[in-house]
């Protein structure tokens, strides 16, 4: 006979909040999310019911009759997050668990219960455990998931158990909205006069299916266990580390290394098999005296070389100061990305050269910050600062370039340099610029050029010329127009 | 190809047939050049391995700058020297140099050279991480080319150091020096400045190759020509003498 254990966590974001040392947990506070286009609460504190706030209330009107509410947006993320960890928690009830997301567990105990000493005893275990997670709980247990779901939600009671065989009475109490059908089907049942689950499983399901369609007698015969519907357990997420642990520290570099290597060979043989390449990897040496030190080395691609791991932990390693010697080792890959296997091309350079670029890209991103190393990309706009951004080196983009309708200078400083006019022009004819003369040969110009309105920043009109010097040199001058004595400056150098 | 060489005579004197053969990728000659008189008695004996002459890298006929060799650029229009040479190569180029001579490069002006997408640029903060990332980037046999902007030349020890991180990585490297340049190990040591010629647009050069360590020193004036004409990039102007 097959079990079903269904844990519902009805408070679950206010105990993240409990977890975490929330005061606000002792007054009226609500989690607002935003759904139907308004803010809405989806969980109460006990005081803040108390003082009229509900669950599906409006954020407005939860506040006109609860001034004093405290509100936090739900975090979903985060919930997740602990509902993972409290999924990886439940396998010690059973190792077939699966999500029941957004604030659920489903575990198939057929089994398991004698281990803890009967259904009752498990799930009383369960349930103090997690109270003393600080997590608030509703158990159900019965044959089948929808059941055993049912009775954790709709029963009223922290524990409800339903006796094997015997789920069909159990749940005939429950209103319909226990079987999950649309809100529309049971307004409809409850006008006819049905509000339990008893109330139809009297009829005919045809008769059901006919008038409210399949839905309905659907669920009702997942609920009673009459159409399949087991626990699909869910495999955990694969963590791509490997721990060392030496009876006695290390602290030479050599055995630093070898302790790196044969880690790094660990993770890098399972990333390969699972066709997975990290982008970063962190080594934490745990010395004797000073405790865990965390080194990090990041790759520009995923990478999943022991060669190159080693290559790239060189420097920190070189770097880390070790006086009374490490004895826990432990090395993890992140920022995992799929990595196909690639035909290796006898004489393939081509190839080759890429890969020995991405690794010159890791090495200077990892000294000088990956920030530092990057690549132009081509932006729309006209004004010629923004015309072109940069991007870190590592990200995947591929520009296109068009050639610029009109020239562009190679050195466009930033900030516009100031010159002195010696003799007035529009552009000058003569004037000093980084403490020389220059005699304005003759000029392209202008090109007009306003700043974006919605930008912040300087937004006056530019006028810019492209002037040739008697020195040579081609400078590109700029002014802002509508000026009697207009400044000039030098916004860049042509070649 | 066709060069406008207005001297040929002179420019003869210069060139390997080979190199002529092939000719230039990206830069040709306006006008002719005239080499200069040979700067010592004894063509300077070279003291690294010999440079296998299809690595070398076409700038304009009759001259081609030696891959897996650095070669120092100085003077005000030292930036076209860089990217003329940029243009004659295919492959991934890294510059590195201060943040803010970094943060003033503008990609849309080097597209009338090569495309900027083979360009990767490092910013540094100090004159030993610059050499650090020229001398990685050397290494690598990732890269094409390498461009340092180096405020101050490199010293003999230092360009010693770069000098074999290009041999073992077979990468050109470029050092476009501000000030002073020192005596170094570099291959070559080219002095560019604009030339002042008020019937010309621009992009008119005065080339002067002022140390070399495989050949003869010269000086030419170049002109670069958009990409797409028909006859090439750098086009070799007139006949100077220094």
């Amino acid at each position: 006979m097959r079990r079903v254990m269904s844990i519902w966590f009805p408070r679950l974001p206010l105990d993240r909040l409990a977890r975490r040392g929330d005061g606000r947990l002792a007054g009226a506070l609500a989690i607002t999310q935003v759904i139907k286009n308004a803010p809405r609460l989806t969980h109460v504190t006990e005081a803040a019911r108390q003082a009229g706030a509900r669950v599906g209330q409006s954020l407005a009107d939860a506040r006109a009759i609860c001034p004093e509410l405290l509100t936090e947006p739900a975090d979903l993320e985060a919930q997740t997050l602990l509902l993972r960890a409290l999924w990886r928690w439940s396998d010690r009830l059973s190792p077939w668990a699966a999500l029941d997301a957004p604030d659920g567990l489903f575990l198939d105990i057929s089994g398991c219960a004698h281990l803890f000493g009967g259904e009752a005893a498990m799930a009383n275990f369960a349930q103090s455990e997690l109270t003393a997670l600080n997590v608030t709980t509703r158990i159900g247990m019965a044959d089948t998931k929808r059941a055993a779901w049912a009775l954790a939600r709709f029963s009223g009671r922290d524990i409800s158990l339903a006796l094997p065989g015997a789920t069909s009475e159990a749940i005939a109490e429950l209103p319909l909205k226990a079987l999950n059908i649309k809100a529309a089907t049971e307004t409809d049942l409850r006008r006819t006069g049905l509000s339990k689950i008893g109330d139809i499983q009297r009829r005919k399901t045809s008769d059901l299916a006919r008038r409210y369609g399949l839905e309905l007698t659907q669920q009702l015969s997942k609920a009673l266990g009459y159409t399949p519907d087991p626990v699909s357990p869910e495999a955990a997420d694969p963590v791509y580390a490997a721990r060392m642990t030496l009876p006695d520290p290390i602290g030479r570099l050599t055995d630093l290394t070898e302790v790196l290597r044969r880690l790094a060979g660990s993770v890098c043989t399972r990333l390969e098999k699972d066709q997975i390449g990290a982008r970063h990897f962190d080594l934490t040496v745990t010395c004797v005296d000073t405790g865990p030190h965390v080194l990090s080395a990041g790759f520009a691609r995923p990478c999943q070389a022991v060669d190159a791991v080693l290559q790239q932990f060189t420097r920190p390693m070189d770097d880390l100061k070790i006086e009374y010697g490490a004895d826990r080792f432990r090395l993890i890959a992140r920022h995992l990305e799929p990595l196909k296997p690639r035909q290796r091309i006898l004489g393939g350079e081509a190839q080759q050269k890429e890969e020995d670029f991405g690794q010159l890209i890791s090495t200077l991103g990892n000294r000088l910050g990956f920030d530092r190393v990057r690549k132009f990309l081509p932006r729309d706009q006209h004004i010629p600062e923004g015309e072109f951004t940069t991007v870190e080196a590592v990200q995947p983009e591929r520009a296109i370039w068009e050639n610029p309708p009109r020239p562009r200078p190679l050195r466009l400083f930033p900030r516009p340099e100031r010159i002195r006019t010696l003799t007035p022009g529009r552009p000058p004819k003569r004037f000093e610029w980084r403490g020389r003369a220059f005699d304005n040969l003759g000029s392209n110009g202008p090109e007009r050029l306003a700043p974006p309105w919605w930008m912040a920043g300087d937004r006056r009109q530019r006028d810019y010329w492209q002037a040739r010097t008697d020195t040579g040199e081609q400078l590109w001058l700029m002014t802002h127009p509508g000026s009697d004595h207009p400044d000039w400056f030098v916004a860049g150098c042509f070649v | 190809m066709s060069i406008r060489v207005q001297e040929p005579g002179v420019i003869e004197s210069g060139i390997s047939p080979g190199a002529a053969a092939r000719g230039p990728k990206h830069l040709s000659l306006i006008s002719a050049a005239e080499l200069m008189p040979e700067g010592r008695e004894t063509p300077a004996k070279s003291i690294t391995k010999a440079i296998h002459p299809s690595r070398n890298i076409p700038l304009f006929p009759g001259m081609t700058l030696a891959r897996s060799r650095v070669h120092e650029v100085m003077g005000r229009a030292a930036d076209g020297f860089i990217l003329s040479v940029l243009a004659a190569g295919s492959g991934p180029i890294i510059w590195t140099g201060r943040q803010g001579r970094i943060a003033s490069l503008c990609p849309l002006a080097m597209n009338g050279f090569f495309d900027p997408a083979r360009l990767v640029t490092t910013a540094c903060i100090s004159r030993k991480e610059i050499l650090w990332a020229t001398e990685q980037a050397l290494r690598s046999r990732g890269t094409d080319m390498v461009v340092a902007e180096l405020t101050q030349g490199p010293s003999l020890r230092e360009s010693r150091r770069l000098q074999l991180a290009a041999e073992a990585g077979r990468t050109l490297g470029l050092i476009l020096i501000e000030r002073g340049a020192q005596s170094s190990a570099a291959q070559t040591r080219w002095h560019c400045e604009p030339a002042s010629n008020p019937n010309n647009e621009g992009g008119l050069w005065h080339w002067q190759l002022l140390k070399n360590k495989a050949g003869q020193r010269g000086s030419w004036q170049v002109k670069w020509k958009e990409r797409g004409s028909e006859t090439g990039y750098v086009h070799m102007v007139s006949a100077s003498s220094a």
